[in-house]
């Protein structure tokens, strides 16, 4: 009766890194199964041990990563006692794993045929690569496709359609649509679950991501400090969530409130503080026509008050980051006019210390923005020195003043830490108070909550509504997601292809979307806009 | 019990480092027997005190050469000669490399551009020739020697840190910097170049393994200061006098060895260096730490149960 054996059992499962110290417990007696055929989804935020564990299970953790006790099952296999080769064997065959980023999972000078031959030479596949590629909704005539010509997504689908090539009963998807865009998060997913239907494998979706489980799991597992502190159906799950730390993870997702009616704060005719007319910015050219090959940003004619959250948002690749960077003067346009605080940015080459800067930008990268060999004092002094009409008495009064704005208090435990000696969180408020240094009419945030834990993202959100609210600042709000946009901001404008498609007040614009790309992109969001949970918001511990 | 478990704990656990500490020790032997040479040597390296070719003695620890010199005191005086002059090459190529590349990624545009093309101009040139002839046309000495060494070796690490640094300037904290107004200049000091030193510590070790040998290569062809005692000069004067088919081993052996032991000891160092910059050979040296003796050859998640 093979149908009774789990599809995936782990008892008592530790796995540890090894560090100067002896050996770090990552994953703490975890146990867990998974019925043939079941989707289960494994739920935490950065750093829990879930992709600890989805990684231990094919035995592909890399070093210092130890698997240090417990049994793992794939399918009544076991995984820890059996040589490499074995182990070799199981995957793909038995189990197989799909990463986040598909374009390091591909080979790039390997065409996709070859690719997913690669897979079936195995043995025990009964598909050709043709079917494969149509398995997951993709034209067969791509087959002799490169992964750089492929969209981000398709790739992914071709990652899919390997894992599931020699028809394992398990596939493990590790945060397989983070990078993507919610649209197409939303197509793959309905394209694993058709699968799902006709093949009948188990699925392990570990994700940060509730709302995505509560759409398509069967069972969420919600994971915190390498333990499993709550699991359950996800009818169940949704009405009520047991352990506190559910409850918290659950309410920290930021909502669009509908009930309440946004102000609309009556402005008189103020100028702009920002203000471009049909700009444009174009990369490489046709060397036969002359025309651009990419307009990243097309036509683009666009008014943001004093004072006003305008959250720009569009997928990836729609230009949106490219018009922020414009914006701040980091990349100058091709063409077109652009008035920040009535002047034109002055590109970065030609900036000295003292210039006045308007405009200021919060980056993305919480880990890759601040310099690992500095110190938190550092970053912020240097702003605060190069900053326009600087005393340079005041330096460090100025520094303790952004911290304290930005909530990190006591000031003087921060200046001397680097940024590896912070959370994800405390850095981007360190980015702000960076951004602030300058006294900017406009803060230009570029996705600045998405590389950050669900838990603190509307932390970050609520600070800067406030610096908007206390100091007046102006904020172009640049991301991907609707529903922290209407979160926040007053107005949204909506961008796809380099182009701005809808424009209008927050609400208005997510309630009743007059454009067609519009409306999908709402459609997309997992669990809908207003999230159903009759839970009072709890305060994380 | 007791014994057998710690010596087998202090084994596992210096294990990752042996090789790193064997190289250290080398080299302190090396560097500090030469500077030590004017108290430490029995005899002046460039009079004969002894008979020709003599072999290994208490007199004469390590020999004589074809003209009567002691070959240790010759080993110890040529050290100094050699390593000084290895050790500034060595600065000086990381330096100008160093300076080629940032102010490529400084000014980029034509800058870079021009720079970039004489970088290539001096890879291309094939340096031992070149090296022949300018050290033939200059009077030999040290600062001949540091001067063609210097001109023929900057190049490959220029071009080494110059793509290090374009590729850290698409990092974040650049465009960072450069948003809240600092000078450029300030960005390449200060925020792109501390991030360069495991490159340039790892490239600088290569460097002096380069110099010494290029060194002794050009004194073993006559081109160095034949009156100057180096471990190269001892192999010319070696070759010279016939040594090889005299049977004198110990004439071109020691200098031979000294050489290769430094340049030995420098590539041992350079696993530390380059465990700085890669992270994947400290997570196999942590592994090691923790008891898991075989490498990860198959990459595959090791599992230890306790007991």
């Amino acid at each position: 009766m093979p149908d009774l054996v789990p599809a995936l059992e782990i008892t008592n499962l530790s796995v540890g890194y090894a560090t100067e110290d002896g050996i770090r417990t990552a994953v703490d007696k975890v146990s867990f199964s998974i019925a043939p055929g079941e989707f289960m989804g494994l739920a935490g935020e950065s750093g829990c041990g879930k992709s600890t564990i989805a990684q231990s299970i094919l035995r592909l953790l890399r070093a210092p990563g130890v698997i240090t006790g417990g049994e793992i099952r794939v399918a009544g296999h076991d995984m820890l006692t059996a040589n490499s080769d074995r182990v070799r064997e199981l995957r793909w065959h038995t189990a197989s794993i799909v990463l986040q980023n598909a374009l390091t999972s591909l080979n790039p000078v390997k065409r996709i045929s070859a690719q997913l031959k690669e897979v079936l030479e195995r043995g025990g596949g009964i598909k050709t690569p043709a079917e494969l590629l149509e398995m997951v909704d993709i034209d067969p005539s791509r087959l002799s496709a490169f992964p750089h010509e492929l969209s981000g997504g398709q790739r992914q689908r071709v990652v899919i359609a390997m894992a599931l090539a020699l028809s394992p009963q398990l596939i493990i998807l590790d945060e397989p649509t983070t990078a993507l865009d919610v649209i197409v998060q939303q197509e793959i997913f309905v394209t694993v679950k058709a699968l799902q239907k006709r093949m009948g494998f188990a699925v392990l979706l570990i994700t940060h991501d509730l709302p995505l489980l509560f759409d398509v799991a069967d069972r969420i597992a919600v994971m915190k400090d390498g333990k499993i502190v709550e699991a359950a159906d996800t009818a169940t799950f949704r009405k009520h969530q047991e352990h506190p730390y559910s409850k918290a993870l659950l309410s920290a997702t930021p909502k669009v409130d509908f009930t309440t009616i946004q102000p609309v704060a009556e402005r008189g005719p103020v100028p702009p503080v920002l203000e471009t007319h049909h700009l444009v910015k174009s990369y490489g050219r046709n060397p036969f026509t002359g025309s651009a090959v990419l307009r990243a940003v097309d036509d683009m004619s666009f008014r943001l008050a004093p004072s006003e959250i305008v959250a720009l948002v569009g997928a990836s690749g729609s230009g949106k980051s490219t018009f922020g960077r414009i914006v701040t003067g980091l990349i100058r346009p091709t063409s077109g006019d652009i008035l920040v605080d009535g002047h034109t940015p002055v590109p970065v080459s030609r900036r000295r210390p003292g210039t006045p800067r308007a405009a200021q930008m919060v980056f993305q990268d919480v880990y890759g923005s601040l310099n690992p060999l500095h110190t938190i004092g550092h970053h912020l002094r240097r702003a605060v020195i190069s900053a326009p009409g600087t005393d340079k008495r005041d330096v460090e009064a100025r520094v303790a003043a952004l911290l304290t704005e930005v909530g990190l208090t006591p000031t003087e435990s921060y200046l001397d830490r680097r940024p590896h000696e912070l959370s994800g969180g405390q850095r981007q408020r360190v980015g702000l108070a960076r951004a602030l240094a300058a006294s900017p009419k406009l803060l230009v945030a570029d996705e600045p909550v998405s590389m950050l834990d669900v838990s603190i993202r509307r932390d970050i959100l609520n600070l800067i509504a406030r610096l908007r609210d206390e100091q007046g600042v102006a904020v172009l709000y640049i991301t991907h997601d609707v529903v922290s946009a209407g979160y926040i901001a007053d107005r949204i404008a909506v961008m796809h292809r380099g182009k701005l498609v809808e424009e209008g007040s927050a609400k208005a614009v997510l309630k009743n979307p007059q454009h067609d790309y519009t409306r999908r992109l709402i459609a997309a969001v997992p669990g809908g806009l207003g999230l159903p949970t009759d839970q009072p918001e709890v305060a994380l511990p | 019990m007791s014994f057998y478990e710690t010596f087998g704990k202090i084994r596992r656990q210096a294990l990752g480092s042996i090789p790193v500490l064997v190289g250290v020790v080398i080299l302190v032997i090396l560097v500090g027997s030469t500077a030590l040479a004017r108290w430490i040597a029995p005899y002046n390296p460039t009079r004969a005190t002894g008979g020709i070719n003599e072999f290994p003695s208490w007199a004469h620890p390590f020999g004589t050469t074809g003209q009567g010199q002691d070959v240790l005191s010759q080993f110890l005086y040529g050290g100094q000669n050699t390593l000084w002059i290895a050790f500034t090459i060595a600065v000086l190529t990381t330096l100008l490399a160093l300076i080629v590349a940032l102010t490529s990624a400084y000014f980029r545009g034509w800058v870079d551009d021009v720079l970039t093309l004489v970088t290539n101009v001096f890879l291309v040139i094939p340096s031992l020739p070149l090296i022949v002839v300018l050290a033939a046309f200059l009077t030999p000495g040290p600062a001949t020697m540091i001067m063609v060494l210097t001109i023929t070796g900057w190049a490959f690490g220029a071009r080494l840190f110059r793509s290090q640094a374009l590729s850290l300037r698409e990092r974040e904290f650049i465009a960072a910097a450069e948003d809240v107004g600092e000078r450029r200049w300030r960005i390449v000091a200060i925020e792109l170049l501390p991030n360069m030193g495991s490159v340039v510590a790892a490239y600088f070790v290569n460097q002096v393994i380069f110099a010494i040998t290029a060194q002794a290569s050009l004194e073993f062809l006559g081109l160095g200061d034949g009156g100057q005692v180096t471990w190269g000069s001892m192999l010319f004067w070696a070759q010279n006098t016939s040594a090889l088919i005299r049977g004198a081993w110990w004439t071109f052996v020691v200098p031979g060895m000294a050489i290769a032991l430094t340049a030995f000891s420098l590539a041992l160092i350079n696993n530390a260096v380059d465990e700085l910059g890669n992270p994947r050979l400290r997570a196999d040296r942590l592994l090691r730490k923790a008891g898991f003796r075989k490498p990860s050859a198959s990459l595959m998640t090791p599992v230890k149960r306790d007991a």
